[in-house]
């Protein structure tokens, strides 16, 4: 079974106060399911570390705190990133090619992940960052190894707009929790 | 702050003093610092997209943490950290 998983289910390990902590650990703790997550979630993991660590609000320990103070404060934000998905059991799957778009009698190459969004925003009526996570999920599906099933987030906004997402891509948005009750994980 | 020679054409120079009669700079000096400091700029930032050191440096951090044996990351904020990433994408 491949898994897409949204930013807001990668963050949530280090938010105790998120109702979801404990299910999201346990979920991504299964062995036998494999996770991926698109760019974008390093872009929006990346800033919402960035703005937590400058405001003080990352906690590490003493060892650890010792060992990034080697760094500028910049550099710390890109170690504790690159430290987070190495510790995460998720493969960054980089999908990177190109598309063609004929738009007002004009051909541009862009990015196929611009691309895939630019065709889904008439068919639904979601924010510009959730339309570039599920067409990461998508790009990921259709254009390389990892036939994605499932795309889990804890996003309302998305959750809600399911059986339309499900239509348009194959790929059928869940939350962590409905998840963890279908794969009979006890937390 | 160290003071370097400089050889200029006069039609270089004449460049500048016009630079200088329009008001852009305070004076010659003022212009050919700012110029090149433009310039330097300019070259610089591509490689600050680009793997650097830098890179190589936080590399090795990364894996300096993940040899510890206990390692402890949490992030309190008076919202949830999801909430703030929905936050975020209502905005765009």
């Amino acid at each position: 079974m491949i898994l897409y998983i949204d930013t807001n289910i990668l963050i949530s390990q280090y938010d105790s106060s998120d109702t979801f902590n404990q299910i999201n650990k346990k979920l991504l703790m299964q062995t036998d399911i494999i996770f991926v997550t698109g760019i974008i979630t390093l872009l929006e993991f990346k800033s919402v570390i960035g703005r937590m660590w400058r405001e003080k609000k990352v906690h590490v320990n003493e060892k650890m705190m010792n060992i990034l103070k080697e760094l500028l404060e910049f550099q710390q934000i890109e170690a504790l990133t690159k430290y987070c998905f190495k510790t995460f059991n998720v493969k960054l799957i980089p999908t990177s090619g190109i598309a063609k778009l004929d738009f007002n009698n004009e051909i541009y190459e862009i990015d196929k992940n611009f691309f895939i969004s630019l065709r889904l925003i008439p068919k639904i009526a979601l924010r510009t960052l959730d339309i570039l996570q599920i067409a990461s999920a998508i790009n990921i599906k259709f254009f390389s190894d990892y036939n994605v099933e499932f795309f889990i987030t804890n996003d309302e906004k998305i959750l809600k707009y399911s059986s339309d997402i499900r239509s348009l891509t194959q790929i059928i948005p869940i939350s962590s929790e409905k998840l963890a009750n279908l794969l009979k994980l006890e937390v | 702050m160290a003071t370097i020679p400089l050889n200029i054409d006069e039609a270089d120079l004449k460049k500048i003093d016009y630079l200088v009669k329009k008001g852009q700079y305070k004076n010659r000096s003022q212009a050919i610092k700012s110029l090149l400091l433009e310039q330097l700029n300019r070259l610089l930032i591509p490689f600050e997209f680009q793997e650097s050191e830098s890179d190589r440096k936080v590399d090795d951090v990364v894996q300096k943490l993940l040899k510890l044996p206990e390692r402890e990351v949490a992030i309190t904020f008076e919202k949830r950290l999801s909430e703030l990433i929905s936050e975020e994408r209502d905005r765009y």
